[in-house]
C-alpha cells in the first residue's frame, strides 16, 4: 500500500508536516512497497495512530461501572451496523463500543491503567472482545500484600521476584501504584496522609513502596517506568505530595492523572491551582513524565483503585458508590461526578489541566488523557486538543466558567498554543516512546503500520473527532470516519522472568481465596498477543 | 388524525412516532416501527385516516404498543382500548387518555402534561428509569383504577392520583411532589422517601421510621384539593374540611417527607 503525497506528522523521526509518501507492506512500514493499492493524501495530515497510556476500558472496576449506570448507556445506545457490533456508550461504554470509537479518534494502542492481579482474567476476556486497538494493562502493586510483606522484611530480592512473577501471572505491562500503603489503610477505615505515614499494621511508608517499586523496575528493566497514582490525589492541598514523591525517585517515574493531584488551597473554599509548582519542578527534573487526565465538562464515572478517595468523594456528592475490597491485593470504589462549567472547584480543575498541559514546556512529558471515565470520556480528546492549539477556544470556555477561575488560576496568563507536531508528540510519539514500544508512535521504516489520516479544517474539534482513515496493522479499518473494518489487535506483556517460589505458593494457599493454580492467566486468554523482553 | 390497529398478533411494538408532534412534522409514510425485531412502516401495522386533524385517536386495543406518546410536546392523544408499557414517558406536554389499562412506566420521567386512564395502571407509575436520580419533574397522571408497585418512585414534582388501590412501595425514594391515594394502599409506602407529600383517604401500614406529628386540617390541602376537583376526582367536602394525621420520614433518609392519612 501506498499514501500518497500527505502531509507527514512523525516527530519521533523529527518530520515536521512534509509532504511525502509512505508504504506498507505485511502490517509494516516500508522503504517502497509493490502493492497497487494507494491512498491519495494530498490534502490530508497522516500521523502515527494514536497511543493513549492512561484509560480505564476492562476489567472488575469497570464492569461495575457499567452494571451501576443504566442511566448512562440509555442515551447513548449504539446500534449494529454490517460492520460492526451493537452496544451502548458514554461513559463507561461497552468492549465493542470503545474499540469502535478509539479506531475512529484515530487511537490505535490503549493501556488499561489500573488492574487488581486477581482480575487479570476478567481483563484479558475483556481485551479479547475489544476490537481495532492494541491492548496492555498495567496490574496494581502499591498495596499488595507480598509487596509490602518483602518490603517490612527488607528482602528486595524477593520482592524483585515477586514482582516480575505477577508481571508474567497476569501477562501485564508495568508496574502501577494507586495511592501506595493508602488503600491498604482504607481496609481498616484509614488512610495515608503523607509520604511517611506507616501503612495501617506494616512498618512500611508509601515513600518506601515508591522507592522499592521504582528501584525493581529499573533493576527488572522494563519497558515503562514506575506508573503512579499519588497519595492525596483529589485533596487541596496535594501539589506538595505530588512534588514530594516525584523528589523521592532518581528513577524514571510517571505521574498519571496528574491534574488531580497538582492543587492548592487549605480546604474546598481556598481551593487553588498548585500547577506551577508543578510544572516547573518537571521543567526542571527529566525524570519525570505525566499525563494530564483533563477535565471534559459533563458526565463522568470516577473509578480508581483509590478506595478511600472514593469514600470522600460519594460523601461530598451524595451520588450511588460502590465500595470494593480486592483480597490481599488492593480495592476499589467507583462514584458517577458530573463536571459542571458554574462549579467554581469543578472549572478550577478544568483550568488547572490545561495549565499543566501549556507550563510545562516538554511536550515529550506531558500526555494527553482524561483519565477515561474519572474526568470525562476518551472521545472528548479532540475537545481537548482544541482548546490547546487555541487560545480563542479556550478563552470562549473560560467566559463561561465561573468566574473565580481566573483569580484561583494563572490560564488566562498563558498564550502558549500548541502546534500540530505538538500534538503529535502529546498524543502518539511521546506516549509510545514513554511506554517503551519502539513499534508504536511514529513511521520509520519497520514501524508497525498503525496509521491515521486526518482532514484538517479550520474547527481542530472536528478534524481530530473523526479520521479519514485509520490504518492498522496494514489494513485500512477506518474510512471517512466510520469503522470499515473488524480487526483484533494484539495484547503487549512483559517477560521479567520470575517464579512461584514455595513462599508465595505457601501464603497463597493459607489466604487466597483461590487455588494459586488458578491464578496465573493462561496465554489461551490471549489471542493475539505479543511478548515484550526486559533490557 | 385516526389510527385502527391491523395487527393481531401479540408481538411487542416499539412506537414512539405516535405523537402528535411527530405525526404532524415529519412524512407519515416514513415513520418506522419496531414489530418485535423487525423494522417496519407506521402505514403497515395501522390504517391511517383523517390526517388533517392533529389530535391522534387510536381506535381499538393497544396493549402490545409500546412509548406511545413518548416525549411528546403538544396535542392529544386519545386510546380506545388498552394501551402498553411506557406510555407517555418523559412526555413534556400534551393529553394522554385511555379508555383501557395501560402498562408499567407511564410517565415515566415525565416533565409535562396530563394522562388520564380510565383503567388499571401497571408498576412504576410516573417513576425514574432504572438509574436515573429523578423519576416525574412535573405535569399529572390521574389513574381510575388501581396501579401497581413503586408508583412515583423518585418523582421530585408534579402530581399523581390513583383512585383505586395501589401496591407497595408507593412513593419510594421520592424527593418531592404528591400522590393521593382514595383506595388502600400497599406496604413500605415512602420507603426511603426524602420529601413530598403522600395522601392516604384511608388507613395504612406505615413502615416503623415514619414519626407521627400531629392530627389536623393542613390549610395548603384545602386548596390543594379544591383545585383538584376540576380534574373530576372524588373529592367529598369531608376530605377538604377533614382532620389528617400527618406523620414525616422516612427518617432513614432525609425525614422530610410527610404521608398524611384521612381521619374524616
Amino acid at each position: 500500500m501506498m499514501i500518497k503525497n500527505g502531509t507527514v506528522y512523525d516527530p519521533l523521526n523529527g518530520i515536521d508536516g512534509e509532504r511525502m509518501d509512505i508504504f506498507v507492506e505485511n502490517g509494516k512500514i516500508v522503504e517502497e512497497s509493490k502493492e497497487k493499492e494507494v491512498i491519495d493524501a494530498s490534502g490530508l495530515m497522516v500521523m502515527p495512530g494514536g497511543v493513549d497510556i492512561h484509560s480505564h476500558i476492562a476489567g472488575s472496576k469497570i464492569n461495575i461501572g457499567r452494571l451501576l449506570r443504566p442511566e448512562d448507556h440509555r442515551k447513548d445506545v449504539v446500534p449494529r451496523t454490517e460492520i460492526t457490533r451493537s452496544g451502548v456508550g458514554y461513559t463507561v461504554p461497552t468492549t465493542f463500543v470503545t474499540g469502535y470509537r478509539y479506531a475512529e479518534l484515530g487511537y490505535t494502542t490503549v493501556a488499561e491503567a489500573a488492574v487488581p492481579p486477581i482480575g487479570a482474567r476478567h481483563v484479558h476476556e475483556e481485551f479479547a472482545d475489544t476490537p481495532m486497538i492494541d491492548k496492555m494493562m498495567f496490574p496494581l502493586m502499591g498495596n499488595n500484600y507480598f509487596v509490602l510483606k518483602y518490603i517490612e522484611e527488607d528482602e528486595f530480592e524477593k520482592l524483585k521476584n515477586f514482582v516480575a512473577f505477577l508481571l508474567n501471572a497476569t501477562k501485564g505491562y508495568a508496574i502501577k501504584m494507586v495511592n501506595p500503603g493508602g488503600v491498604e489503610s482504607w481496609k481498616w477505615g484509614k488512610n495515608v496522609e503523607s509520604l511517611d505515614d506507616k501503612v495501617e499494621n506494616y512498618d512500611v511508608t508509601p515513600r518506601e513502596v515508591i522507592t522499592n517499586l521504582a528501584k525493581v523496575n529499573e533493576e527488572l528493566g522494563l519497558p515503562h517506568s514506575v506508573h503512579v497514582h499519588c497519595n492525596n490525589l483529589g485533596a487541596p492541598g496535594n501539589f506538595e505530595t505530588t512534588i514530594e514523591t516525584m523528589s523521592a525517585l532518581r528513577e524514571r517515574i510517571h505521574i498519571t492523572h496528574i491534574q488531580f493531584n497538582s492543587y492548592a488551597g487549605e480546604d474546598w473554599a481556598s481551593f487553588a491551582s498548585g500547577a506551577p509548582e508543578v510544572a516547573n519542578y518537571i521543567n526542571k527534573n527529566e525524570h519525570v513524565t505525566c499525563d494530564v487526565g483533563q477535565v471534559v465538562f459533563g458526565d463522568a464515572t470516577t473509578m480508581t483503585a483509590d478506595g478511600p478517595w472514593q469514600h470522600t468523594l460519594y460523601k461530598l456528592t451524595g451520588n450511588k458508590w460502590v465500595n470494593s475490597d480486592v483480597e490481599m491485593e488492593t480495592g476499589a470504589g467507583i462514584v458517577p461526578y458530573v463536571f459542571r462549567e458554574r462549579n467554581l472547584v469543578n472549572a478550577i480543575q478544568w483550568a488547572i489541566g490545561l495549565e499543566l498541559f501549556l507550563l510545562i514546556e516538554d511536550p515529550w512529558r506531558v500526555y494527553l488523557t482524561t483519565d477515561h471515565p474519572n474526568a470525562g470520556p476518551f472521545y472528548h480528546y479532540p475537545k481537548v486538543i482544541s482548546w490547546l492549539m487555541s487560545n480563542e477556544k479556550r478563552g470562549e470556555l473560560l467566559a463561561k466558567t465561573h468566574k473565580g477561575v481566573s483569580k484561583m488560576t494563572t490560564l488566562s496568563d498563558i498564550d502558549r498554543e500548541y502546534s500540530l507536531y505538538e500534538i503529535a508528540i502529546i498524543t502518539r510519539a511521546a506516549t509510545a516512546k514513554a511506554l517503551g514500544l519502539r513499534d508504536k508512535g511514529h513511521l520509520g521504516i519497520g514501524a508497525d503500520a498503525d496509521i491515521a489520516i486526518y482532514k484538517l479544517e479550520d474547527d481542530f474539534e472536528r478534524s481530530f473527532s473523526r479520521a479519514k482513515y485509520v490504518i492498522k496493522d496494514g489494513e485500512i479499518v477506518v474510512r471517512d470516519g466510520k469503522i470499515a473494518k473488524g480487526h483484533l489487535g494484539r495484547t503487549f506483556w512483559v517477560d521479567a522472568g520470575g517464579e512461584a517460589t514455595d513462599e508465595i505458593k505457601e501464603i497463597f494457599s493459607e489466604y487466597y481465596t483461590l487455588n494459586f493454580e488458578n491464578y496465573p492467566v493462561q496465554e489461551e486468554y490471549l489471542p493475539r498477543q505479543e511478548v515484550i523482553s526486559c533490557k | 388524525m385516526i389510527l385502527r390497529p391491523k395487527f393481531k398478533a401479540k408481538m411487542p411494538i416499539e412506537a414512539e412516532c405516535i405523537s402528535p408532534d411527530i405525526l404532524a412534522e415529519k412524512r407519515i409514510e416514513n415513520l418506522e416501527v419496531y414489530h418485535g425485531n423487525k423494522r417496519r412502516k407506521l402505514s403497515d401495522l395501522f390504517e391511517i385516516l383523517d390526517v388533517k386533524t392533529k389530535d391522534v385517536r387510536i381506535e381499538g386495543d393497544v396493549g402490545n404498543v409500546k412509548y406511545i406518546g413518548a416525549k411528546m410536546r403538544s396535542g392529544k392523544i386519545i386510546i380506545d382500548g388498552n394501551a402498553g408499557m411506557h406510555l407517555g414517558s418523559e412526555m413534556e406536554g400534551g393529553e394522554i387518555f385511555v379508555e383501557g389499562d395501560a402498562g408499567d412506566w407511564v410517565g415515566a420521567e415525565m416533565r409535562g402534561g396530563l394522562i388520564r386512564i380510565k383503567g388499571n395502571a401497571g408498576n412504576l407509575v410516573g417513576a425514574a428509569y432504572r438509574g436515573s436520580k429523578v423519576g416525574m419533574r412535573q405535569g399529572m397522571i390521574i389513574v381510575e383504577g388501581d396501579a401497581g408497585h413503586e408508583i412515583g418512585e423518585r418523582m421530585k414534582r408534579g402530581i399523581i392520583a390513583i383512585l383505586g388501590d395501589v401496591a407497595s412501595f408507593a412513593g419510594a425514594h421520592m424527593k418531592g411532589g404528591t400522590i393521593l391515594c382514595f383506595g388502600n394502599m400497599g406496604e413500605r409506602t415512602g420507603a426511603e422517601m426524602d420529601r413530598g407529600t403522600i395522601i392516604a383517604f384511608n388507613p395504612l401500614q406505615l413502615l416503623p421510621t415514619f414519626h407521627y406529628n400531629a392530627t389536623y386540617n393542613p390549610v395548603f390541602l384545602r386548596f390543594c384539593l379544591r383545585e383538584l376537583r376540576k380534574y373530576d376526582l372524588p373529592i367529598a367536602d369531608e376530605h377538604i374540611t377533614g382532620r389528617y394525621e400527618r406523620y414525616n420520614g422516612d427518617l432513614t433518609e432525609l425525614g422530610k417527607g410527610e404521608i398524611l392519612v384521612w381521619k374524616g
